[in-house]
Parts: structure tokens; sequence; C-alpha cells
């Protein structure tokens, strides 16, 4: 066999996996569509259509209406922690990996501390402190619980791509004249756009993704995100399968506009940091 | 290299700090002097349920100015944890409305108060096990809210005649039943055997009527060997499927039943609704019978389900007596009578479940005489219950998934539920 041959094979076999993983991990995006396209009885006849068996657009007339308002909450809470993600991350990144500073490992180490606590147990006590300061049943006191995750990652990721930038970059600048403040938001900011675009990216899919913290913190003040949203068709007495499915695939389409939008940056900055340890 | 001075990167912590700040300006709420809002959660998401409690309290504002009811949704699954975390703050809601088996977990956390001092309190004319689930030290903390719900057999009509078949009184009868009716297409009877409070519920009618005790005690002598032994052989005879382990008793058991592949499950009467959409009518259709028992003269003893009214600390005592008079309200046989049509279930009065009788048809006689002899789940339980509950799902999951034999699996419950009782 030349070594042409063998590496064409070698790249059909990973193209080979890579579509197998994909299917297993698409499978459930596929029967949610489906899913949303069927009455709850044919959900619950025991037979999966790999078509809509008697498609109706009844799911969606059902939830678009109710829905669209939470929709729209859940945006503004992922938009909003990813942004407080990348305020407080950037530059807290920055200083970790470019500063020498005494309390680096403690920081850095508390960051991943911070990431093993599971969120029912962060929620019970963020709503205690959050009740005092008076932050329950508001946007920031929701958008700050997501960023209790979304934010030690962003640093660790942030940081890990600082490191991967030369010193002498921010030095040409200084020579240059620039001051602190400008070399990191002229030069350095710029040149982590990829990093800064991923972490925004995950950071915005925390928050829309939240669950516990939205369930915990919010009561009673019209707030509702999506995924809250999506249980109002899930009770003790009926479910409504086809409405769940339905909201689920409403859901997806904005979440899986930004993810299109940002993809070509995620990639690369995932794996600017890689190499630095 | 040190690339900084020192206040530079206090500039940046500050910054991240400012940060947080200004998200922190928030919440300005206008709270006029005269005006009172009343907060409230709930698990209803039914149409029916959720306009006639708006039907209610928009009556109940009109009668009060001034006064303000919210009401915020939690999902059923995740109500209780939410109330207990409130509860921690002392901000839970002013009124709640809980799942009966949860009704002694509130009450142990302090942050409910009994309604027996409220003016107007009245415990006249319930049925015992309704007004029972609230009762903790001699005093009552609960309301129904609309009444309450049990289970019983419903089963296909056309079915039975075809295979020439009864609708079954006893176990025996049962079993045979369901052999004769299960085909290659469709099973006898779809029990409900999930790892859920759900499956506990449907079994306790079989064991209850058989002896079994209130609070298990016994579950591992006779009365419970033999209901378990009934479940597990309609399982190995095939007259019920072994799916049975993931579902839940409605919408999953009662989707089977509808769908036509059971001819026979144990539900309630919020399934009524449903069956009529499919149009599935009782008497022509569907019919109603007692859960059997085990030999004839024994009689069936069902769990109460349905929701509980409870009234917390929160806001002092003008709202506490606010609140109250909220609930009271519903009290009236006018008002049960809506609340348990709009919500499926039987009214909590005896007297008044005999003109709802006479109001929503026959299919409700099996469901209004079995009251009488209806047990609360956690009478002499209290927040012991949903441990015990536990317990008995695990063993009836193990024996029928083939894990355990019925003894070893009821035996291992034994023990376990010795030590909660103890406990």
């Amino acid at each position: 066999m030349t070594r042409l041959d063998s590496s064409r094979s070698l790249r059909w076999l990973c193209t080979l996996a890579a579509a197998l993983a994909l299917v297993v991990v698409l499978f459930p995006v596929y029967a949610v569509i489906v899913g949303s396209f069927e009455s709850t009885q044919t959900l619950f006849s025991g037979t999966f259509y790999w078509l809509p068996h008697a498609a109706t657009l009844a799911n969606y007339s059902t939830v678009i209406q109710a829905q669209s308002g939470h929709v729209l909450t859940s945006l503004i809470v992922a938009l909003g922690t990813a942004a407080l993600a990348l305020i407080v991350a950037v530059p807290a990144a920055y200083a970790l990996s470019k500063y020498r500073l005494r309390v680096t490992v403690v920081l850095v180490s508390s960051l991943l501390i911070c990431q093993i606590v599971p969120s029912i147990v962060l929620a019970t006590s963020l709503f205690i402190v959050f009740h005092w300061t008076h932050l329950v049943n508001s946007y920031p006191g929701l958008i700050i619980a997501d960023g209790t995750y979304a934010i030690p990652f962003a640093i660790l990721v942030l940081r890990a791509f600082f490191f991967s930038l030369p010193n002498e970059v921010m030095q040409a600048a200084r020579v240059d004249g620039a001051s602190e403040w400008q070399t990191f938001y002229r030069i350095v900011v710029p040149l982590a756009r990829s990093a800064v675009i991923t972490v925004a990216v995950f950071a915005f899919l925390n928050g829309w993704g939240d669950f516990i913290f939205a369930l915990t913190i919010l009561s009673g003040s019209g707030i509702e995100p999506i995924t809250l949203g999506i249980y109002t068709y899930l009770g003790n007495y009926s479910t409504d399968w086809g409405a769940v499915m339905a909201s689920a695939a409403f859901a997806m389409v904005p979440a899986g506009v930004m993810l299109v939008l940002a993809q070509r940056y995620i990639a690369s900055g995932l794996t600017a940091g890689s190499v630095v340890g | 290299m040190k690339l900084l001075t020192k206040t530079r990167h206090r500039g940046l912590a500050a910054l991240a700090a400012a940060a947080v700040a200004v998200t922190g300006l928030s919440q300005v709420t206008a709270f006029g002097a005269t005006k009172i809002t009343l907060t409230e959660e709930d698990y209803f998401n039914t149409p029916g349920q959720l306009s006639a409690l708006a039907a209610y309290t928009k009556q109940f504002e009109a009668a009060h100015p001034g006064v303000t009811i919210t009401r915020q949704y939690v999902p059923f699954a995740n109500l209780d944890t939410k109330l207990l975390t409130q509860a921690t703050g002392n901000v839970l809601p002013n009124l709640l409305a809980v799942d009966n088996p949860f009704v002694s977990t509130m009450i142990s956390t302090g942050q409910v108060v009994p309604l027996s001092g409220m003016k107007g309190f009245s415990t006249k004319g319930y049925y015992p096990a309704v007004i029972n689930e609230g009762l903790s030290n001699g005093k009552y903390y609960s309301y129904p809210v609309a009444g309450a719900n049990s289970v019983a057999l419903i089963y296909n009509i056309p079915m039975l005649k075809a295979a020439h078949v009864a609708p079954p009184k006893t176990w025996a009868q049962l079993v045979s039943a369901a052999k004769a009716l299960t085909t290659s297409t469709r099973y006898g009877i779809a029990l409900t055997c999930e790892a859920a409070e759900d499956t506990t519920w449907q079994w306790e009618p079989f064991f209850w009527g058989n002896g079994g005790k209130g609070n298990f005690s016994n579950i591992a002598s006779a009365p419970g060997v033999q209901a378990l032994s009934l479940w597990k052989q309609l399982v190995t005879d095939g007259s019920a499927s072994k799916a049975c382990l993931n579902w839940s008793q409605t919408p999953a058991a009662s989707s089977q039943y509808i769908a036509g592949k059971a001819a026979m499950m144990v539900n309630g009467p919020w399934n009524f609704p449903t069956l009529n959409l499919n149009h599935m009518y009782y008497g022509k259709q569907f019919g109603v019978v007692p859960v059997p028992v085990r030999v004839p003269g024994q009689k069936s003893i069902v769990p109460l389900g349905g929701e509980d009214w409870m009234i917390s600390k929160s806001g002092g005592s003008a709202a506490q007596q606010l609140a109250f008079d909220y609930i009271q309200g519903m009290q009236t046989p006018a008002q049960e009578l809506t609340l348990a049509k709009a919500f499926g279930y039987l009214p909590g009065k005896v007297a008044v479940a005999q003109t709802y009788l006479k109001q929503v048809g026959p299919e409700w006689k099996v469901f209004i005489d079995q009251t009488l002899y209806a047990r609360p789940r956690t009478l002499g339980l209290g927040v012991k219950y949903p441990k015990i509950s536990q317990a008995v799902w695990t063993a009836i999951q193990s024996a029928l998934s083939g894990q355990q034999s019925v003894k070893g699996a009821l035996s291992t419950a034994q023990s376990q539920i010795n030590t909660i009782l103890k406990g």
C-alpha cells in the first residue's frame, strides 16, 4: 500500500468516526424536531416514526405565543451573562497570566474549586444572600448567579490563551509609548478575539441553559426563562409532550443562530492556548 | 517580569468590582401603604385548573379592594425543593398549594401557621381522610385545594365483552381476566412501576386492602408478600408489560390504555377529560370498579391524592388572615363543586360529594364511595412517608425486574422501614 493510499483510508476512517459521533449527538435534536410535529397521542403510541406520522402545527401554535416572551427573557439573561463574564474575566485572566501576584496560585485554584460545587448547593446559599441584597426576582440576580459558573471557566480558558501571547508584543507596544491600559485594550484584547468570542459563547450557553438558578432565584416577578417555560407543559396530572418538543425546538433557534455565527472563532479559541501548559 | 505597579492592578480589580456593583442596581418596587399583595405558589398546569383558580382569584380581589394575589407557577417536580429553599430564607409565599404527602414536611419547617386558631376554621363535614392530611400535634394546617382524588380499576368495556370477561372483583379474577385480555398487540393491564411515588401510590390499595398497615410495618408479612406476588404474577404471565418499570401513572400508563395497548389500568378520575377527548365515554367505552381485593369481603383502601392549601408566616398576621380568607372562601359548597369539576377531583365534604355525583355522572360513584375508607398517606408518618415510599417502590422495582425475589425485596424494604420508623 502506498503512503497516499494509507493516508486516504485514514481520512475516510476519521470521517466515518466523526459521522457516527454526529449521529449519536444529533439524534435527540432530530427526535425533538420530529416530535414537535406529532400529537401527544402519537408520541405515546409506542412506535417511533422517522417522519411525522400525522404532521400537525398545533404544538407550535400553542407554544410560540406562550413562549416567545420566555425566549426573550432567556436571551437577555444569556447575553447579560456573556457580557458580565467578559467584563470580569478578560482583565482578570490577563492579570493572572501576565503579572506575578502572590495570590495567583490561590486564585487559580479557587477558580477551579468554584466549578466543583454543585449548582443546587450554590443556588440555595445564593438565594439567601440575594434575598438580603434584594437581588431575587431580578435580571441582575440571575445573571450574577449564572456568572458564578461562566466567569471561572472564562478566566481559565482566557488565561491559557494569554500565556501563549508572547510578552514581546506587549513590550513593543510599551516601547512605542502605550500605557498599560492602552496595551491591554488596543493590543491584547484584539489579539485575543477568538478566545474572547469562545468564552462569550460558552457564557451565553451557560445563561441560556440554566434551570436551577432560575428556578431558585425567580418567583412571581414575571421573569421566566424558556428552561422554566418548557415545564409549563409537564405536570402532575397532565403532560403535553408535543408542546414540550415544540418549545424545545423553538428555543433551539436563537442559540443555534448564535453558535453558527460564532463557530469559526470557537475552534481556534479553544485550541489557541493549548500548547502552553 | 513585573509589568505593572500595584495601583494599576488594583485598578483592574476595581473595574471588575464596579461591574458587579452596577449590575446590583435593581428592584425598585412600588408598594403603597394601603395595598397588599399576597403571593401564591402551585404547580397546576391544566387549562381547567388555571381558569378555575383565576376566576376565583378575580372574584376574591373584587371583594377585597386593594388586595392583589400574585400567582407563581412552579414545575411539579421542583415545587418541594423550591419551597424548602424559600423556607430557609423565611420568604415563603403567603399561600402554598402542595401535594398532600408534602404537607408534613412543610409543617416540620416551622414556617407555616396552623389554621386551627383562625376565625371561621372548621373541619365539619369533611371526609376524615381529606381534612386529616394537615393534622399534626392536634392542630390542622391545611384545607384541600379542590377536594381529593384516588384510584380505581378503569377497564375497556368492548375489550372485556369481546373476551367474555366480567370486570374483576378479586385478585384471582384480575389474574385470569388480564390473561384472557392479553393478545399479541395488547396487554391485559397497564401497571405503573417507575421509580417514583406514583408506584407506591398504585400499590397501596392492593396492600392496604389486604390488611397492610398504614405505616407499612408489616410489609414483609402476608399482606405485602401476597400483594406484590400478584403484581409479579401479572408481569410473569405476560399480562402486564415489563416496560411498566419506566411508566408513570399519567401519562405513560394511561396513554397505553387510551391507545388500546392495555385493556385495564389502575388510575384516577383526572383521566376522564382525556378519555372523553379520545372518544371514550363512561358506560360505553370504559367502566370503573374498585381496585380488586384478594378475597371477597375485603374492602379496597385507597390512598388520597390532591393538593392542600397552607399559609406561611410571611407578612405577619394581617397577611395571614387575608390568606386564610382566600382559602376559606373556596370551602363553600358552590366553590367546592366548581373547583372539583375543573380539577377532575372529588369534593372534600361528604354531603357536597353526593350533590357532585348527581351533577357529574355515575363514573364518579366508585371514587366517591371509596373516599370514606381512604387513608391519608402521611397519617402518623409525617416526614417519614417519602422515605418509606422510596423503600416500597424500590422493592416493587427489584421484584418485578427479577433482581430479587418478592420475599427478598420485601424483607430488604422491611428492614429499611423499621429503621425509618425508629428514627
